[in-house]
């Protein structure tokens, strides 16, 4: 069966419930069957099951669930670059932010899970089924540019999650005092323009 | 290029989708300015993490059984040579 597990641990994300994801991952399949027709051979057959699946998710089970709504993004899309670059030259590294690579595998489930579910679904196809932004595009019926400024704030949501977390495990005290020395010996980074 | 377009497009040039001269550029500004680099670093740190951490759930092999079951009894074949 191609792509079950694939497809069963999006669903399983999308969901939130084993039950649910289960038939859903069975909906998509019978629809991929009875509309086979529909693909076109040569095209990715992994993208087109996905896009069915997020169809058949949001016809059917986002209603059903009664989930609050759908962020609405509009206001973000096309100020992607201008909203980002402002952000981005704001951040300073420390050394706890490097620390992130000791978070614990639970951290990055739970920081993935607190994802608004536009956000969650881009990181999800990007970072963990390898779809291109165009295919993830694709898949979401939206355009490249959303898929570009969802992947940027859900990445970044998710590195401040996990930092989040691994400050109450207690586990980055270990760094803090390095922290201190070195932003004292290197001050702030200083963007060149 | 500078910095600030530099750091919008620290992803796209982690996730392999900026090409041509842009990549170049973006290549030639990381590697003289150490604080893009330590924000791409940074952002490959991330992307690593998450592909290398985020646990992958297995489909149950009852589900497995039964979405082979479905699809043998169902009603319509719309392909007749569907397993070539």
């Amino acid at each position: 069966m191609p792509f079950l597990d694939a497809l069963y641990n999006t669903a399983l994300r999308m969901t939130r419930n084993a039950q649910d994801a289960e038939d859903l991952v069975q909906e998509t399949f019978l629809k991929a069957y009875r509309h086979f027709d529909k693909f076109e051979p040569g095209t990715n057959l992994k993208a087109w099951l996905f896009k069915i699946m997020k169809n058949t998710f949001i016809n059917d089970y986002r209603k059903r669930q009664a989930q609050p709504p759908e962020s609405d993004f509009a206001e973000i899309e096309g100020a992607f670059e201008s909203q980002v670059s402002e952000e981005a030259t704001r951040q300073i590294r420390t050394p706890e932010e490097e620390a992130l690579a000791d978070v614990l595998d639970e951290d990055v489930q739970r920081a993935l899970d607190a994802l608004p579910p536009d956000y969650r679904m881009v990181v999800l196809l990007t970072d963990l089924e390898d779809f291109s932004y165009r295919e993830v595009a694709e898949i979401l019926d939206i355009p490249v540019g959303t898929v570009m400024s969802r992947l940027y704030r859900g990445r970044k949501r998710l590195e401040a999650e996990m930092l989040r977390y691994a400050r109450e495990h207690g586990y980055l005290r270990a760094v803090e005092a390095p922290a201190k020395m070195r932003s004292r010996d290197e001050g702030p980074p200083r963007p060149q323009e | 290029m500078h910095c600030r377009r530099v750091r919008s497009a620290i992803f796209l040039f982690a996730d392999g989708q900026l090409a041509g001269e842009l990549r170049v550029a973006f290549r030639h500004h990381v590697d003289t300015c150490p604080h893009c680099l330590r924000e791409l670093e940074a952002a490959e740190r991330l992307l690593a993490l998450l592909r290398r951490r985020c646990r992958r759930e297995h489909a149950p092999e009852h589900l497995r059984t039964r979405v082979v079951t479905l699809l043998a009894s169902a009603p319509r074949r719309p392909m007749e040579e569907e397993d070539v």
